[in-house]
């Protein structure tokens, strides 16, 4: 397939980023910090967002949704990369759609589906629980007992859980940590007795939770998929969630190359524009480059995802190279901007803190490498 | 020369420590990261390369004064 978005494809483009930088741009994001907005999100942007149909892109019309698929999802998170605007986007309709599609049984995906492309009821995952990314080291345990299953353990790092209704939940029902059989998925309401959930205020000023399960009763229809093989599942759908958070990084990456480009034209020093200094025209050039040969694996990955393929080495690639790209796009941004881009006035702090989130987010660049080089046989 | 690479230096030092801590370093308010410690301090030495001289006029002293390139 061509690396080009077809005409379907570019106008879904055009409409999104129109959209999000009428509607949800950087300093929509500036507000919600400055009122503390208990959750840093907007649910009318929200609302606006699932009209638009950017709820439903995974979910497919028989539940609800327009079936557009990850092209599209990676065209919309672009778009909200280059604004930086919030919302339960990825958490909701990209990576708990995509898991409920690959493991829920029927009922499960007719009750929660078609929620989720209308954007009323809104789904985290919760994997991690410590700060570096490791389904496998899942410690939180769901023993079996006779009505159905009890969990307990800690959540973190989990995206807009602040507010999320729903919870699928990453669990061990046998073995020990470290080992890949045993994990299970359940589905866990928000308002069930022992669940404690706790919102983080974090660099990025986004809604980010972490979860402390007190021995929580689950009835046994809560299990999301086959008991003890969640990670089959699982890994699959994280690899193709991965490609969209890569979108968002190049989104980030892009935007940062573009403001550096205009001021690099507009600032004067030295009685020069700072543009014509040669050492700075080739880092842009540079940075040109890294994001140009980013975009081309990003969007290969996304035409990858919509199909069954294993795409577990090109989606650590991608995920490597989109961490990399957007580390040394929000540095050079930074710098290039000098000491204005260090004060809280001006946009460019609020990329680099967003960026180094998404980084670390279901592995990082190093993370990544090493996941490539094992599948490489290295 | 010590001031470029003094800089640089905490700079790669602080992007190390986010990368060790992972997820815990983003905490921006709170008890468990005394207030976005590790968060604060990466974002604060983003300036050292910046403040007093940035790293590119470093450069061209170094270039010029010490190597005695033409201007």
């Amino acid at each position: 397939m061509a690396l080009l978005l077809n005409e379907e494809q570019q106008l879904l483009k055009e409409t999104a980023e129109g959209f999000f930088s009428k509607k949800a741009p950087v300093s929509a994001l500036r507000t919600l910090r400055d009122d503390k907005s208990e959750n840093a999100y907007d649910p009318i942007l929200w609302k606006e967002m699932s009209e638009m149909g950017f709820a439903g892109l995974l979910v497919d019309e028989e539940h609800g949704g327009t079936g557009f698929g990850y092209i599209g999802a990676g065209i919309v998170a672009e778009a909200m990369g280059k604004n930086l605007s919030a919302s339960p986007f990825f958490a909701s309709t990209i990576i708990s759609a995509a898991l409920i599609k690959a493991a829920g049984n029927e009922e499960q995906k007719t009750s929660l589906l078609p929620a989720i492309a209308t954007g009323e009821t809104i789904v985290s995952v919760a994997i991690d629980e410590k700060g570096q990314h490791s389904p496998e080291s899942t410690v939180l345990s769901a023993e079996r007992v006779h009505e159905g299953f009890r969990l307990a353990g800690l959540k973190i790092f989990v995206p807009e859980g602040g507010y999320a209704s729903q919870f699928i939940v990453l669990s061990r029902t046998s073995g020990q940590a470290g080992e890949r059989d045993g994990l299970s998925l359940f589905v866990v309401d928000r308002r069930t007795a022992g669940l404690i959930v706790d919102t983080v205020v974090t660099a990025d000023s986004r809604n980010w939770a972490k979860l402390t399960f007190e021995n929580v009763t689950l009835d046994a229809a809560a299990l999301l998929g086959p008991e003890g093989a969640a990670l089959d599942i699982l890994e699959p759908v994280l690899d193709r969630a991965r490609v969209v958070i890569s979108s968002e990084l190049l989104g980030i990456s892009q935007e940062c190359l573009d403001r550096t480009v205009v001021y690099l034209k507009e600032r004067k020093q030295f009685g020069v524009l700072i543009g014509s200094f040669q050492a700075l025209q080739h880092r842009a050039a540079e940075l040109y480059s890294e994001i140009e040969i980013t975009r081309s694996a990003v969007l290969k990955a996304l035409q990858v995802a919509g199909t069954g393929t294993d795409m577990a080495m090109l989606s650590s690639l991608v995920k490597a190279k989109a961490s990399k790209t957007a580390e040394l796009a929000t540095n050079e941004a930074l710098q290039m901007h000098g000491g204005i881009g260090m004060t809280d006035e001006f946009d460019i702090g609020f990329f680099m803190k967003r960026a180094r989130v998404l980084q670390a987010l279901y592995g990082d660049y190093n993370y990544h490498a090493n996941r490539f080089a094992r599948l490489s046989g290295y | 020369m010590l001031k470029y690479y003094g800089t640089e230096l905490n700079k790669e030092r602080n992007e190390l420590v986010l990368k060790v801590e992972g997820s815990d370093a983003f905490e921006w308010e709170g008890q468990f990261s005394n207030n976005g410690e590790v968060a604060r301090r990466w974002l604060r030495s983003k300036g050292n390369s910046i403040e007093g001289g940035t790293s590119e006029v470093q450069l061209n002293i170094i270039s010029k004064r010490i190597l005695d390139l033409p201007a």
